[in-house]
């Protein structure tokens, strides 16, 4: 139980659980996604406050949020349901704006 | 997109200051409810039928989506909210073998009193009665000591007719059992309901000496008592139980002793007999119960007098919450009851112990569910000398365990289980048939007891400290 509270012997046991029954264990993922596990820079600014000092442009991270990251919030699902986002605009500093909104299809 | 619907069959709530209980039904936990859990609920009150949309648009902005999703999980897992409807189906068990804990010894069909509402079928008067012979009864013992092979404690009641008719042969087999629970290495508990008339002051001493747990019954005052409560030739008892009553009170015996009132119609007063009982005469718990009687007899209590004994009842239970508040004791039986079941959480597929731990031995050492159907025709279940014929019990109890369809939604199913066997067979003639005069009294008995185990808790949650309530339970 998370927010209600137990008043009886019968509630205290039915929220304890059975005895020796814990949680599942939470595991580490076997493969290595998303972007906190590549070095790979975005979103941010350089240090006069511009764009134009980045090691990558910032359009690199449309790129770095589909592929390694799968932020579909943002962009496209490259992962599961649009895996052909960005076939044949690999150049993010060239092709960017060639990728497209995307719409779910219901 | 789903919707999550209420589910009222599996839930009672109770109000006592602003604050809601929860009682689930299917388990009998009780929960307090947060202000989160509580709003939620009352949203799905007021639906019935609720989307995630309504949800979220209900409670953004009011508690964290978080509070929200922990409270709903917690619903959810009770059951009080489903996708579909959400029953909870027990299996009936099994009876493989039929440990018994308490036996019943009939020691007499004979009693010298002739109250007129007594259900005893085979009431005779004590020079026409059938007593117990001494080898059945040493039979009988040897058989709860058989029977009782994995218990720590047993139990024996002395029953009758009126038990105190046969005192020499009750104060032999206490002994004999005594001897046997120290062979054993198990200890035996005595107990006896008696109309006090022919007690005497050596019995007062006998009882005191070997821990007897006593219940008189007894019905009030002179004027109530005396109404039912008669010699066999008419005469009125109260004033010789009263005389023994005090006696037997103020011997001070270790065990508690009890008074239990028959209530019939005329005879409805709960609190004034309470009050006389337990503050006039000394008695340390006075219980009620409604008499044993069938629906066309003159004595039952029909809509209007249960109402009455009911508003009573709950009267006498402000009375038990505003001294459970103060961490007092409070002698009214029926609510101790209650509270002991609230606080256990008590999930009754049976209404009671009869043929489960309990057998009662007819004066001829046929045994019968309990005490109430020995000298009826609906059977026996074995004798003392040739054991429990657990063919037969186990029949019964599979199917006493299938609750009745009256019962199917009643929020009250898990502490009633359909009633006293014995009221129903006297009502119907079949003692699997609930008594549904009853249910309404039951229900309405129970939200109330539901009220003020809340409302206790709130107050005073050391009031039902397990120590507290395992001596209360001793009772």
């Amino acid at each position: 139980m998370k927010r209600l509270i137990p008043l009886n012997e019968k509630a205290r046991s039915l929220a304890a659980g059975p005895e020796g029954q814990t949680d599942g264990e939470a595991r580490l993922m076997g493969n290595i996604v998303g972007c906190t596990t590549v070095f790979d820079p975005g979103w941010e600014v350089d240090a006069n406050g511009g764009l134009s000092g980045l090691c990558q442009p910032m359009e690199s991270d449309l790129y770095g949020c589909t592929d390694p990251c799968w932020w579909p919030a943002q962009v496209g699902d490259s992962m599961n349901v649009d895996p052909e986002w960005t076939d044949g605009k690999n150049s993010a500093l060239r092709d960017w704006r060639q990728l497209q909104t995307l719409f779910p299809e219901d | 997109m789903g919707t999550l619907q209420v589910q009222r069959h599996n839930y009672r709530t109770a109000g006592p200051q602003g604050r809601r209980v929860l009682l689930h039904v299917p388990t009998t936990s009780v929960f307090e409810l947060d202000r989160v859990s509580r709003d939620l609920l009352t949203f799905f009150e007021q639906r019935e039928a609720v989307s995630a949309d309504e949800l979220r648009s209900r409670f953004d902005g009011g508690f964290a989506p978080g509070e929200v999703c922990d409270a709903l999980d917690d619903l959810l897992a009770l059951g009080v909210v489903a996708p579909g409807r959400k029953i909870y189906d027990r299996a009936p068990l099994q009876v493989k073998n039929a440990p018994i804990n308490t036996l019943v010894l009939t020691l007499t069909t004979g009693c010298n009193l002739g109250c007129s509402y007594c259900y005893r079928e085979d009431l005779e008067t004590p020079k026409a009665a059938r007593v117990m012979e001494r080898e059945t009864a040493l039979a009988a013992i040897d058989l709860l000591f058989r029977q009782a092979a994995g218990q720590q404690r047993v139990g024996i009641v002395f029953f009758g007719g009126e038990p105190l008719t046969r005192f020499a042969a009750l104060r032999e087999w206490t002994a004999y059992a005594e001897r046997k629970a120290s062979e054993a290495g198990k200890q035996v508990d005595f107990s006896l309901t008696t109309n006090a008339t022919l007690l005497t002051g050596e019995m007062i001493d006998f009882f005191g000496a070997h821990r007897f747990g006593i219940a008189v019954s007894i019905d009030g005052a002179e004027m109530e008592h005396d109404r039912r409560r008669i010699t066999i030739g008419g005469k009125g008892t109260y004033k010789l139980v009263a005389a023994n009553v005090k006696r037997l009170l103020d011997a001070r015996l270790p065990r508690p002793v009890a008074a239990r009132v028959t209530l019939t119609r005329g005879c409805t007063d709960v609190t004034q007999t309470y009050r006389h009982l337990h503050d006039e005469l000394g008695f340390t718990e006075v219980g009620f119960a409604p008499v044993t009687a069938g629906s066309d007899s003159p004595m039952v209590l029909d809509a209007a007098q249960m109402r009455l004994v009911l508003d009573g009842m709950k009267a006498l239970g402000r009375d038990y919450v505003l001294e459970a508040k103060r961490s007092r004791p409070h002698g009214f039986s029926n609510m101790n009851h209650m509270m002991l079941d609230l606080w256990r959480g008590t999930r009754k597929m049976l209404p009671c112990g009869a043929g489960l731990g309990l057998l009662a031995a007819g004066t001829d050492g046929t045994l019968s569910l309990c005490h109430r159907f020995t000298g009826t025709d609906f059977g026996a279940f074995g004798d003392v000398s040739n054991g429990v014929d657990l063919e037969k019990l186990g029949q019964f109890i599979g199917s006493a365990q299938a609750a009745h369809a009256a019962c199917g939604e009643c929020p009250a199913r898990g502490v009633c289980a359909g009633g006293c066997y014995h009221e129903a067979y006297v009502r119907s003639g079949d003692p699997l048939v609930p008594t549904l005069a009853h249910c309404d009294f039951v229900r309405e008995w129970l939200q109330f007891g539901l009220d003020c185990f809340g409302e206790i808790s709130a107050a005073n949650p050391d009031f039902f400290n397990s120590r507290n309530m395992e001596q209360r339970s001793q009772r």
